[in-house]
């Protein structure tokens, strides 16, 4: 049963596979072509049909040797530091509730507003030019077990400065004025 | 009043604020206002899940109409919701079904019925149409 159960998966797993293969063509996905049979280029060339994406790989090469050149030591301490000062500003708001305190956590500050939802707060923050996430995060069975309909989360990386996070402490307290 | 005239009515009233803040603030005023639905209604089948925020919807009909009722757990969401009823509920099935809802982008409130932000709100107007067209 189980060997047959697998061997109709593969087939259907190859078939599946073979209609990928020639969903797009063009390009180094071709090995042979004539009138009367085409040949497809071996792995993983024949999914790759078209022009490669040139102007990505060099885009990458540039961003990592951005991140190289500022290097990972500066950018973890730039980013501590802004966690710090970023925690200790938002805790200054009454009824702010952190989701999330564990010691060397990343860059990210996970919160509630005491009697808002997170998704009106993110609404009157995204109005204001301010980018956090809001929702499940997608870790809706840690959302139910917190017992929390969400969070507001907002992420700090090196490009980010205390002047993003004091905008951000004004839009919390400007969306608690809108909303309470 | 047919739909449309309440559309109208509603972006009448929109055009009356100058900028976003107003927009939302009276948004959040319709939102505060008693729940929308009884709360024995509040039931998983009238439930519509969205990834941000939850919507209940209500539908009966009487004399040939339908009559929504709703809520969510969201303020912004409940306010617009509160705008889809009125232009919505108390309306032929099949006027509900054929309505084309363009108030919400008039009044620049469209990015929350954007299919991206799964607050619940597109598969309500969904709902309510498909009400709307099988009670016709």
């Amino acid at each position: 049963m189980a060997f047959t159960t697998l061997i109709q998966g593969d087939i259907h797993y190859a078939g599946l596979w073979f209609d990928l293969a020639h969903r797009h063509g063009g390009g180094e996905m071709i090995e042979t072509c004539t009138f009367e049979k085409t040949t497809y280029n071996e792995l993983p060339f024949k999914f790759e049909a078209g022009t490669p994406d040139i102007a990505g790989v060099i885009g990458l090469g540039a961003a990592i040797e951005y991140v190289q050149q500022i290097g990972h030591e500066a950018i973890g301490q730039h980013e501590q530091e802004l966690l710090e000062y970023g925690t200790a500003e938002l805790k200054k708001i009454e009824g702010i509730r952190l989701i999330g305190t564990a010691k060397n956590k990343a860059s990210v500050i996970s919160f509630l507003l005491d009697g808002t939802h997170p998704y009106d707060v993110g609404t009157i923050l995204d109005k204001l030019g301010i980018a956090v996430r809001t929702g499940h995060h997608c870790t809706q069975p840690l959302m139910n077990r917190l017992g929390v309909p969400g969070t507001i989360r907002a992420s700090f990386a090196f490009y980010n400065n205390k002047e993003d996070i004091d905008k951000l402490v004004e839009g919390v307290k400007r969306a608690k004025r809108m909303l309470l | 009043m047919s739909i449309n005239e309440i559309q109208e009515e509603i972006i009448e009233e929109f055009d009356l604020f100058d900028d976003w803040m107003d927009r939302y603030e009276y948004i959040i005023d319709l939102g505060k206002k008693l729940p929308l639905i009884d709360t024995s209604l509040k039931t998983e089948e009238r439930l519509i899940k969205g990834c941000q925020s939850l919507v209940w919807l209500n539908a009966k009909q009487e004399e040939g109409k339908i009559i929504f009722t709703a809520d969510s757990d969201a303020i912004i969401t409940k306010g617009i919701i509160a705008l889809l009823v009125r232009v919505l509920s108390d309306q032929k099935a099949k006027d509900i079904a054929e309505t084309e809802l363009y108030f919400i982008d008039k009044i620049g409130l469209k990015e929350h019925l954007s299919p991206n932000r799964s607050n619940g709100l597109v598969s309500m107007v969904n709902q309510m149409k498909l009400y709307g067209a099988a009670l016709k």
